[in-house]
């Protein structure tokens, strides 16, 4: 009952988000005080005022994320609605009226970034930054409006509903199921990789399109990349999972066909809203299409693959061995990922080379204090260190330029 | 229609037959080359061979445990449908370097029972690359449908910068990942007791790197593969190509391991880099 209501709940909320504007503000009020971890007063209330009174501005908009996104990815045991920051920041992006997509884009990868650091630097594990991806995602849905590109805009909402689903249903799917939390993964058959190759390919039309996009898309198409990696380290590892109802063989079964449905009901079941989008009625299930000419066939992978699968294993000269072969798949996989938990709660090491440089900067930083003469860092292992940051100086000036 | 047909299929399946015998050759080059140079002596491949054989035969005959019968079917897939001759396999829509390349890697994880500490360090970083690869050729190319529409494209209008730009993608992709060697396996086979299920796992072992090494060289020369109506000398071209450019490969691959530059993440930023730099100034030339 309860996993139901948790699906039923933000069902409701997206129907009504999706219309009404003051009611996001309420929910955002009601969301606030209900969650286990908000964010900070001092910030949370100007930013709530400044986006109320200046409903136009960017900024306003941007510093309104933070609200949105601390407690998934601040406190240590994830958000209670994790999918609600998602949903609420997503119908934020939806109503705001004109906002620039470029500092958008590059607010929410900032934070991205910044998160990412703080969590490699602390060695903390990082939240769920999965559930930055759908905001990341209406960003670029908006400048594709922006631009007049409709099939664009029609990709992207593909990519943030299926996301926005797998967001929703990846609660309860933990308490269930938690074999299904890996339909969120960058795999190929799985719906996370159609995720990513939407994205990637909806960012690079939108680069390919418009004038000042080509190295702004590049990046995020990277960002979604090393976001949906992230959901490699991170998925599946909430700590209120519980136990596997059903045998490996129907974990197995159950995988591959919610991989080929998932898609599918989805696609279907916002049909209506692809068409007031995107202009035509669609239906992509054997063929996604990229909008800039490349289709990706996932059901004719898998059957091929399940079909090379089969003729290797011969499943048909041992009774029942069809289940046989399902279970032994992923044997001490499956169950193993509570145990991998163990490696990447670890504190993230630095690399050697990179505490040296820290200590010897400090040391370095000191002395300049004191206006004592340093000596000169060795330099010799900064060769490649040097490249990169040429690199990225020529980089920043193309992408000024462009 | 129906030749078209059984042409396409045909040259599917032959280009299959073709990959797989060069892999024991593979094997035997990436193993004993470095060897070689260093100026030890070494035997022919005829061992390489033997076993490969040995190891088809029990394909053919019996059961394989389904971890490993996956990520054999993985390679198989990836081998099928990865443009090697000419463009006119049957199963050429389906090559998406970005689906193919974490295919690949996720078969590479799959593998025996590796450490996800070691090897997550190689892929995580190979995965960026190729999201890298597919924005490049999304935004050098647009139009171009997974790598057979890229070749097919190329043909008809040079895009310097893209071509260099995925020369440098692969170079990234074979530093950060290199195929898996004897001392890799050591460690995946640790658990392993049964002596056959090792050698099974080697074989696979060997058909997967054989099929990233030819994903590498389609990215890294894609104007060498010959286009579907190019008739038979065309044909052959594409043969000698596919030939040459996987020997290529091998032998970066082998001087890559020689000079110790390998599995080093900050030389698989700076291609990467360049790649992205390459791709854009072509962008911006044009």
């Amino acid at each position: 009952m309860a996993g139901r209501g948790r699906i039923a709940l933000p069902a409701a909320l997206v129907a009504i988000l999706a219309t009404s504007g003051p009611a996001i503000a309420v929910a955002l009020g009601v969301w606030i005080t209900q969650e286990r971890r908000a964010c900070p007063l001092w910030w949370a209330l100007p930013a709530l005022l400044c986006s109320v009174l200046l409903p136009d501005s960017t900024v306003a908009l941007l510093a309104l994320f933070p609200v949105l996104y601390w407690p998934a990815l601040s406190s240590r045991d994830g958000a209670l609605f994790p999918a609600l920051s998602a949903i609420l920041a997503v119908s934020v992006l939806w109503h705001a009226g004109a906002i620039n997509p470029i500092v958008c884009m590059a607010g929410l990868g900032a934070m991205t970034l910044l998160v990412l650091g703080r969590c490699a630097l602390w060695g903390e594990r990082p939240g769920d930054l999965g559930l930055l991806r759908p905001a990341i995602l209406a960003t670029l849905m908006i400048a594709a409006q922006d631009e007049g590109l409709t099939t664009g805009a029609r990709i992207v909402l593909e990519a943030l509903l299926l996301d926005l689903t797998l967001l929703v249903l990846y609660v309860p799917v933990l308490r269930l199921l938690p074999v299904l939390a890996i339909l969120r993964l960058p795999f190929p058959p799985l719906p996370g990789f159609i995720v990513l190759w939407l994205g990637i390919h909806a960012a690079l039309g939108l680069a390919a399109g418009v004038q000042g996009w080509s190295v702004i898309g590049v990046f995020v198409a990277l960002l979604i990349g090393l976001i949906s990696l992230v959901d490699v380290l991170t998925v599946g590892r909430r700590p209120d999972s519980g136990a596997l109802p059903v045998g490996p063989a129907g974990a197995v079964g159950i995988i591959a066909l919610a991989t080929m449905l998932l898609p599918l009901i989805v696609f279907g079941v916002f049909s209506p809203v692809l068409h007031h989008v995107g202009g035509e009625w669609v239906w992509p299930f054997w063929s996604l299409g990229g909008g800039d000419g490349a289709h990706l066939r996932l059901p004719a992978i898998v059957l091929l693959l399940v079909a090379i699968w089969l003729w290797l294993v011969k499943s048909w000269r041992v009774e029942r061995g069809l289940e046989k072969a399902f279970a032994g798949l992923f044997s001490g996989r499956l169950q193993t990922t509570q145990d991998e938990t163990g490696l990447f709660e670890e504190p993230a090491a630095l690399p050697w080379v990179v505490r040296r440089l820290i200590v010897g900067g400090r040391g370095r930083f000191r002395a300049m204090m004191a206006l004592k003469v340093g000596k000169m860092p060795e330099t010799r292992r900064m060769a490649v260190g040097l490249w990169l940051v040429l690199l990225a100086l020529v980089l920043a000036i193309l992408g000024l330029t462009s | 229609m129906m030749t078209a047909v059984f042409l396409t299929v045909a040259q599917t399946l032959f280009q299959c037959v073709l990959l797989l015998l060069l892999t024991s050759l593979m094997a035997w080059m990436l193993e004993e080359l470095p060897r070689l140079i260093n100026g030890e002596a070494v035997s022919g491949p005829a061992r390489q061979v033997h076993n490969a054989g040995l190891f088809w035969r029990t394909v053919f005959r019996q059961p394989l445990a389904p971890g490993l019968a996956l990520v054999l079917a993985v390679s198989l897939l990836s081998l099928a449908v990865l443009p090697a001759v000419t463009t006119g396999g049957a199963l050429i829509s389906l090559a998406n370097p970005l689906l193919v390349g974490i295919l690949l890697l996720v078969g590479r994880l799959m593998l025996g029972r590796s450490s996800l500490r070691d090897e997550g360090r190689r892929v995580l970083p190979a995965v960026l690359v190729l999201c890298l690869t597919e924005a490049l050729i999304a935004l050098a190319a647009p139009g171009a449908d997974g790598l057979g529409g890229l070749c097919a494209m190329l043909h008809i209008e040079p895009v310097p910068g893209l071509e260099g730009a995925l020369g440098a993608c692969a170079l990234a992709l074979a530093i950060s990942c290199p195929p898996l060697r004897d001392d890799d396996m050591l460690l995946r086979l640790e658990g392993m007791k049964d002596r056959a299920a090792r050698d099974m796992a080697r074989q696979v072992a060997q058909v997967l790197n054989c099929a990233w090494i030819v994903l590498l060289a389609d990215l890294a020369l894609p104007i060498s593969v010959g286009l579907r109506d190019a008739g038979l000398s065309g044909w052959f071209v594409g043969l000698a190509a596919l030939l040459a450019r996987v020997l290529l490969v091998v032998m970066v691959l082998v001087a890559l391991r020689l000079t110790a530059q390998e599995r080093s993440e900050r030389l698989t930023a700076l291609f990467a880099g360049v790649a992205l730099l390459l791709a854009l100034a072509g962008r911006f030339a044009t």
